[in-house]
């Protein structure tokens, strides 16, 4: 094709370059970055609302039930009719479908029944089969499964969270790879904001929990430490 | 027949230049666009950013130079050698332009975060800009053995 039409050069060549776990913000702010996607055309702006609400914890209701969810997710994927994003969006429901089972066998449940609505794709009944296996024998097409198990079982939930956003990251990537300054390409950028804000976002509240927590080792060791008030 | 070939002579002898016209146009707004955008995000450097955009222009240049070189009194004899010439340099002309306009906009938005890859990044559309020079050139080589 001698010019595939991209209409947001503009808008790309705005946004600043985002380096995952690199930096402790993001290098643009949330209403920055709003204020850049007005350039968005009235359709587009749309689509992008639906994707974010099916697919960024930022905008997720997190009071829906699962089956509204995804009733909601299928038919944002009925209506996408861009490849990539299809692919991208399909990636990452399995990916927090696989995440869930891993959670909820961690805690204990048992396999959900057949006709329980509670994750997304054909993964659902490989996991419900695999339960009782360790990577519920998906290893093979996601080899993330079992260091985010081992990651689950030692408690370390920084750790997954990391792991987790590294894997979303690297998937959305590959589907980025051929878009530079189309509507896809705006799509990736703003997911990747959204993981790195949601992973300072992280870094900020585990400062501030271990800050909380050396404070009150502090408070409580200061009246055997401090002098008597004048 | 006759005036086909006529018609097509024609065709060859303006095709470098509107196509290559074409071409400029595209390729200077979609590198432009890249350049406004960068400005947005940056404190300094836009008249790099402005004078890079600018690079796809040269291909009309070329366009109106092969032109000239074609110009003649167009006949049945001639006219398909230079609907050959002209046609394919314009197709060349057009599509280098383009695509060097997309090279200049990805290395816009790559310098804007990155300014001491400017030079690097503007290689790919300094070749893209070799392509065609040597289109241009030997389409005025073959102009001059048309009769």
């Amino acid at each position: 094709m001698i010019w595939r039409g991209e209409p947001y050069v503009t808008l790309m060549a705005s946004l600043p370059a985002i380096r995952f776990l690199s930096e402790k913000a993001p290098p643009i702010g949330r209403s920055r970055l709003m204020e850049r996607l007005k350039d968005l055309a009235p359709d587009d702006a749309e689509l992008l609302r639906r994707l974010l609400e099916t697919v960024s914890w930022r905008f997720i209701d997190p009071a829906q039930e699962d089956a509204a969810f995804l009733d909601r997710a299928e038919a944002l994927l009925a209506d996408l009719t861009r490849p990539a994003l299809a692919a991208a969006l399909s990636e990452r429901l399995t990916l927090r479908t696989v995440v869930a089972a891993l959670r909820r066998r961690h805690a204990g449940e048992d396999a959900p029944g057949k006709g329980e609505r509670w994750g997304f794709g054909p993964v659902v009944a490989r996991l419900r089969a695999g339960w009782a296996l360790p990577d519920f024998g998906l290893g093979a097409a996601h080899p993330w499964i079992a260091p985010a198990r081992e990651t689950l079982e030692a408690g370390d939930a920084k750790g997954l969270e990391r792991l987790l956003l590294e894997v979303a990251w690297a998937q959305q990537a590959r589907h980025a790879e051929a878009h530079e300054f189309d509507f896809e390409a705006v799509v990736f950028y703003v997911l990747r904001w959204s993981m790195a804000d949601r992973w300072a976002q992280y870094d900020a509240d585990a400062a501030r929990a271990r800050f909380e927590e050396l404070l009150d080792a502090a408070l409580a060791a200061a009246p055997a430490t401090m002098p008597e008030a004048a | 027949m006759n005036d086909l070939m006529i018609m097509l002579g024609w065709f060859g002898v303006y095709a470098p230049v509107g196509l290559g016209a074409l071409g400029s146009a595209i390729g200077v707004a979609v590198a432009g666009q890249a350049a406004i955008g960068a400005m947005l995000e940056t404190e300094g450097g836009y008249g790099r950013f402005v004078g890079a955009s600018a690079i796809p222009s040269s291909n009309v240049i070329y366009g109106i130079v092969v032109m000239f070189s074609l110009q003649r009194a167009v006949t049945v004899e001639n006219g398909g050698a230079l609907f050959a010439v002209g046609g394919l340099l314009g197709v060349a002309l057009m599509v280098t332009g383009v695509w060097q306009g997309r090279s200049l906009a990805s290395a816009i938005a790559a310098s804007k975060n990155k300014p001491e890859i400017f030079g690097l990044a503007l290689a790919p559309a300094a070749i893209v800009e070799g392509f065609a020079v040597f289109a241009f050139v030997f389409a005025l080589v073959l102009a001059g053995g048309i009769a």
